[in-house]
């Protein structure tokens, strides 16, 4: 009941009260009559009328002030009520629009100073927040770019953070990667869980050997690669059930590969040479040991000690095969362009003014390590200029069959092979990295020899160098721009499922969805042909975790829908079917409470298909609709657009599936604001409080009809 | 009377020395032998040999650098020249073929077909029972 309803009930029970005594008196006095004289009693019925008369005149002005304060005083106060709190929790800027003559006096004024003040307040307080929040934005900015995947999980692993590179690391299970999502989506669980164990156990400990964390293997859930994992125990306030966990993650696929592949070359390798060794020592025994051996004996032994050669020559071959592969895989080394390698190198010669260079040619991905690779080349570049007429030395990357070809070429003489022999042996130092020549050549299966170039007069320094396989992959999809990765305010209120009911509003993770369908009867046989949702988390609207798909509904889509979504039969065409569609909807939405407006609709959409798509919603559900009738009963006006611009939220997109679902988003974060102001704090509140709208809203649809 | 063919081994491990000069002689070639890079250039420029087996790995000068100097001679034209190494990288073999060496043979070889390949050198038919 609103205070107005409340106050003119309390006045009207006070004027019923009133005329009741009245009516009491009229009657003990009629009763009392026929006792009193004639004169008398026709003066009491003179009187009688007359108060009844002035009676009936009393009531038509108590009528009219009442109306009258209805409309100067009550009214205005209740509107200014309503709208108090939009300002304190909505929109500062909203408008009050009561009329003029209003007996509130400087009341409104004050409150639209009031809400001014209060709008500069938060404005300051945003800036002072904003200036505050550089240092931390700079820190994301760090975490967003580090090149090591990294998640911070809570102890139920409950995803609080994640950076880019776990994101990149994750494609292939993006949609599982999301701000209170399990971390057990994307890892195997085993690893996670038992390290996660070991470290709880160890925070309690105190000391104990896994302070600096604990490294293991995870397999990505439905992916054949490996994650090299490093745990680490986050120190939090609050101590106890309150843990958290960094988790770096680095691609271990490849690396796995060549650990495994180096410690079979090892084992099989030295197996495998010991036989053929072993019998080619015991023939010549016994060829040295026997020479009256007879002759077709001897001629035995002989042939076995050839045979036995040729085995251990094509193991040897093998081998070594084998470790070139591995070398090429040599774990300091990385994919680098050959042009980012080259201007590294021309940056570094910036110091040798004798030398000039100039690189032609393409950029070619290279496998290397490139510090040192950096190294060996300005070391032989500085050795050349000696060579050169002009100090000019032209660099040149061709991709050859199997290798790309660095070439320094040159006006002059070629460098002598004793030369060029001799420079192997040279070291070069950088820091605490003290390597030879020969070494880092040699690390990279790397030669180099001089030849005269093509050109006349020029000579060249060719350095073949490992391609890199990426030369030939597609170059990988960008992955689009998240703006959120994190919510670190995630990391004190975050716990785990279930109970849910109990939980505060502000803590929970909703998806916000909206439908565009055929038509208004699912029952009929009208379809979705639309879906789209947002996450809400920690109350943020997550933009980069968004659900959008067309359905083709498998009927037409009948022209008066179209004309309100504006989707055609051409549009979904080649769109997937619900039962594709709606699993990974469910997917996406999780434990996640939904939110939709007029949300029963959409819902009996959803629970229609439930059976066919074998999957069920069985999440809390909140409908704006009902909320925004909960908070503001006296008006009558819940359509989306109405709350939108009540709440001075602004409308675009309207009637499509992710325009609608966006606007609701805002709203009902406004709505979460407003619900809070009235002391709605838990989800259980919140539904009951809804629940409680469907009654009032029935009546309020009955009226209208 | 037709020349014999002249070869030169050089190479600084006895053993394999004396496996190459028997096989070569029994092939009928005339043989010497020399161990390490300045002895070999000695050996070339006293007489020109028609074809050279070259270790890479050597005391002294290397193999790529004694097979620049014969490339680099006009007076040797025409030398055929073989590298046996133990350095089994492609690249290598890419690296003697682009200092002038005809053809690569990696340390551990058959026999046979080192022979192939020097008669193939020298365009002399293969001897089919070998």
């Amino acid at each position: 009941m609103s205070s107005r309803s409340k106050f003119w009930s309390i006045l009207f029970l006070f004027y019923a009260l009133c005329l009741a005594i009245v009516a009491g008196v009229v009657w003990v006095v009629m009763r009392e009559m026929p006792s009193v004289a004639n004169e008398t009693y026709y003066w009491l019925q003179k009187v009688f009328v007359f108060s009844l008369f002035a009676l009936f005149c009393f009531t038509i002005l108590l009528l009219q002030i009442w109306s009258w304060l209805d409309r100067v005083l009550i009214k205005p106060l209740s509107h200014l009520d309503r709208s108090m709190a939009i300002m304190a929790n909505a929109d500062p800027n909203h408008q009050l629009a009561i009329r003029p003559d209003h007996l509130l006096g400087d009341l409104p004024a004050a409150a639209r100073q009031l809400a001014s003040a209060l709008f500069y307040t938060r404005r300051q307080v945003k800036e002072a927040l904003t200036h505050g929040m550089d240092g931390l934005e700079r820190l994301e900015r760090v975490i967003k770019h580090l090149h090591v995947g990294l998640v911070v999980i809570n102890g139920e692993a409950g995803i609080l953070l994640y950076n880019a590179a776990a994101q990149n690391l994750l494609r292939h299970r993006a949609e599982f990667l999301g701000l209170g999502r399990s971390f057990y989506e994307l890892c195997a669980r085993m690893p996670v869980e038992t390290t996660m164990t070991l470290l709880s156990h160890c925070n309690n400990q105190q000391e104990c050997s896994v302070n600096n964390g604990v490294r293991f293997f995870c397999a990505v859930v439905q992916d054949d690669r490996m994650l090299d994992c490093r745990m680490s125990l986050l120190p939090v306030e609050g101590g106890k059930g309150k843990m958290q966990f960094l988790i770096t993650l680095e691609e271990a696929s490849q690396s796995m590969a060549a650990l495994r592949q180096g410690d079979l070359l090892i084992h099989h390798g030295l197996e495998n040479m010991r036989g053929p060794v072993a019998n080619l020592r015991a023939a010549v025994e016994m060829l040295l040991l026997h020479p009256e051996m007879e002759g077709e004996m001897s001629r035995q032994f002989i042939q076995v000690i050839h045979d036995e050669g040729e085995q251990l020559s094509q193991r040897l071959d093998w081998i070594a095969g084998e470790a070139d592969a591995l070398a090429a895989n040599h774990w300091l080394q990385t994919d680098v362009l050959s042009t980012d390698l080259l201007a590294g190198l021309q940056r570094r010669l910036e110091r040798h003014q004798d030398i000039r260079l100039q690189s032609i040619g393409d950029a070619l991905w290279i496998r290397a390590d490139a510090p040192a690779l950096l190294l060996a080349l300005e070391k032989l570049l500085i050795e050349l200029a000696g060579y050169t007429d002009d100090g000019l030395i032209e660099v040149e990357t061709l991709m050859g069959d199997r290798r790309v070809y660095i070439d320094f070429i040159w006006r002059g003489k070629m460098v002598p092979a004793t030369e060029v022999e001799s420079w192997r042996s040279m070291t070069v130092a950088d820091g605490g990295l003290r390597l030879s020549l020969q070494e880092i050549l040699e690390r990279h299966g790397c030669e180099l020899w001089s030849r005269s170039h093509r050109r006349a007069g020029h000579a060249m320094l060719r350095v073949p160098v490992t391609p890199s396989q990426r030369q030939w992959q597609m170059p990988q999809d960008e992955m689009p721009e998240r703006p959120e990765f994190y919510d670190f305010s995630l990391m004190d209120s975050f716990a785990g499922l279930g109970r849910m009911v109990a939980k505060s509003l502000s803590t929970l993770n909703y998806i916000v969805f909206d439908t565009e369908t055929t038509g208004l009867h699912p029952s009929k046989g009208d379809e979705i042909i639309s879906i789209a949702g947002v996450r809400i988390v920690n109350g943020r609207a997550l933009s980069g975790e968004k659900f959008e798909r067309l359905i083709n509904p498998g009927r037409p889509i009948p022209p008066e829908s179209t004309r309100i979504h504006g989707l055609t039969d051409a549009d979904v065409a080649d769109k997937q079917s619900i039962e594709e569609v709606l699993p990974q909807f469910k997917e996406f939405v999780g434990d996640s409470v939904l939110v939709a407006h007029n949300a029963a609709f959409d819902m009996k959409f959803l629970q229609i298909k439930e059976s066919v798509c074998g999957i069920h919603f069985d999440n809390p559900v909140l409908d704006t609709l009902l909320l925004s009738v909960y908070l503001h009963e006296e008006v009558t006006d819940h359509t989306l657009d109405a709350i939108a611009e009540r709440l001075g939220v602004v409308i675009h997109d309207r009637h499509t599936a992710m325009g609608d679902t966006e606007v609701t988003a805002e709203v009902f974060l406004k709505l979460l604001e407003l619900l809070k102001a009235k002391g709605i704090s838990t989800l259980g509140l919140a539904m009951q409080a809804s629940q409680s709208m469907v009654q009032i809203r029935r009546q309020q649809a009955n009226a209208n009809y | 009377m037709v020349m014999p063919v002249e070869i030169l081994i050089v190479d600084d491990a006895p053993n394999i020395v004396l496996s190459l000069e028997f096989l070569m002689k029994k092939e009928g070639f005339s043989v010497r032998s020399a161990s390490d890079g300045e002895e070999a250039l000695r050996a070339v420029a006293e007489k020109k040999p028609d074809l050279v087996l070259l270790d890479v790995m050597m005391p002294k000068r290397n193999g790529y650098d004694v097979c620049e100097a014969i490339r680099a001679d006009a007076a040797l034209q025409g030398v055929r020249i073989i590298m046996l190494t133990a350095k089994g990288r492609e690249v290598e073999q890419e690296k003697g073929l682009a200092l002038g060496a005809d053809d690569y043979v990696t340390k551990p070889f058959s026999t046979r077909e080192l022979v192939v390949k020097v008669r193939a050198l020298l365009g002399l038919q293969s001897e089919t029972n070998v």
